[in-house]
Formats: C-alpha cells, structure tokens, sequence
C-alpha cells in the first residue's frame, strides 16, 4: 500500500501487513534481519524521476510489495534543493541476495539505469564527517556549536541504533 | 569495444547536459581511460568527479549497477558493452 503520511518527506510503498500487522519487511526469506545482517545485506536500487512520475511507478510496484517479491519503496514528495539533483530519487529496497529477482522486475518495468546502495553507505554519510551530513550543516547555516551538536547527536542515534549487533532491526523513524 | 556513460541529475551539466554518450575505448581499458575521454571532449569533468587519486567523494560511480568503490575503483576494467552511471552521492541519502 501506498503510504503518504503528513510531515514526512517520503512517500512509501509498504505492505499492508507492515503498516496494520506489525509484519517487518526487513527480511530475508522470511527472516528478520539482526543489526549486523541489516549493515551487511540491506541496500536499495536506486530509481530516479519526476515526482509525477515516480508516483506512478509507485503504484506498479505496489503489487509486488503486497505479494512480498519487493519488500518496500520510498520516495521523495519534492525535489530537495539542497542536494542540487534536480530529480527525485526513489529506493527500492530488498537484501543484496535478492537483489537480482527485484531488479528483473524493475528492468520489466522499464527501469534501465543500474545502481545499488547499501545502507551502510548511506548511514557512513550521514555521520560526521559524512558528505550528507555536513552539507545539510551547511545548508542550515549552523554556528561551529551548533554544528558539533548535530554531528554528535548523528553518531549517538547510530552508536544506540547498533549497539546490540544481534538484536532484530527496527528500522530508521523517516 | 564500446561503453556507455550516463549521468544523473546535477552532474550532466559537465558534460554540456548530454545524459548519455557512448564511448568507444581500446581493449583492454578502466574506467580511468574512460573518464581521460570524457574529459578530453568535456574540460573540466575529471576534476569535478575526482580527486587525485580516487572518484570523489560526493559522487557514486555504479558498473553495472555495483558501486567501483566496491571493484578496484578508477583502475577498475571495463569491457564491450558496460554501462557506467555516475550519479550525486546525496541520491543514495
């Protein structure tokens, strides 16, 4: 299902079971993923578009989500100017071990442009020192204490997130 | 052998907003003989997309849909029919 949620930047693609059943799409094969599987095997392909048309993709992807081929999708409600992309990006997400079944349906799709992340790339720059991190810094225009704040703040959410290596992951609030 | 180079979002601006060109390198090449072509015809670009030594940091360089940080980078080899994606990091955030 399609979750479009005030406040939130995002737009999701989420089973129903997830949203009403607490049903937790990271997994593989049915298994949920720990902290240090979710750092090892988790990633995303990465799709780019309009917002108009990324919502439409969103919808033919629902299907899959649903039947639980692809486990989830996100994607930007805007474009977002500080990162200057001039698109709007959408991540597919599944386990590296899936990911060439889901990007066989992506590629049917019409999906032609290949690029997989994993969100341990992504969490690496959003800590400081990070690339992401420091240009949402400053494009806020933060003071250097400020600044510091933040990036302090970054490494103790990630530090609390992972400190237990074999607990199930609980996903990122978003 | 040929290879195709695409480019996404800000980053087609280096090379005069083509999205997409199809090079065609000598056998056996990296992707650093590829990227000394596409700054050959577009001034400018290699600067902006590496450093020294290395891709730069704010930008993802995908062969095939792997990221080259994860092959052997810059001197990672190419072979007829590639396709490499050279997008903003911040697309992955």
């Amino acid at each position: 299902m399609i979750v479009d949620r005030d406040g939130s930047h995002f737009i999701f693609v989420v089973p129903w079971d997830h949203v009403y059943r607490h049903y937790n799409y990271i997994n593989y094969n049915g298994k949920q993923l720990t902290n240090k599987e979710y750092l090892e095997y988790w990633g995303k392909w990465i799709v780019f578009g309009t917002r108009e048309e990324l919502e439409d993709f969103a919808k033919e992807l629902d299907p899959f989500v649903e039947n639980k081929t692809i486990p989830a999708a996100k994607f930007d409600r805007d474009i977002i100017p500080e990162f200057h992309l001039r698109t709007c990006v959408m991540c597919v997400y599944c386990d590296v071990r899936q990911r060439d079944d889901v990007w066989e349906i992506l590629s049917r799709l019409g999906v032609e442009d290949k690029a997989w992340v994993f969100e341990r790339e992504t969490m690496a720059r959003w800590l400081p020192g990070g690339h992401l991190l420091e240009k949402w810094i400053e494009s806020r225009g933060l003071s250097p204490e400020e600044a510091e704040k933040v990036r302090e703040g970054s490494q103790e959410r990630f530090r609390k997130m992972f400190e237990n290596e074999h607990a199930i992951f609980r996903g990122v609030d978003q | 052998m040929n290879v195709t180079i695409k480019f996404a979002g800000n980053l087609a601006v280096l090379t005069n907003n083509s999205k997409k060109i199809v090079y065609e390198l000598n056998s056996p090449s990296s992707l650093r003989d590829l990227v000394d072509l596409v700054d050959g015809q577009f001034s400018g670009f290699k600067s902006a997309v590496c450093t020294e030594t290395e891709i730069a940091d704010h930008v993802n360089v995908y062969l095939n849909g792997d990221n080259v940080r994860d092959l052997d980078g810059l001197g990672t080899s190419l072979k007829d029919g590639d396709a490499i994606h050279v997008i903003p990091a911040a697309a992955a955030g």
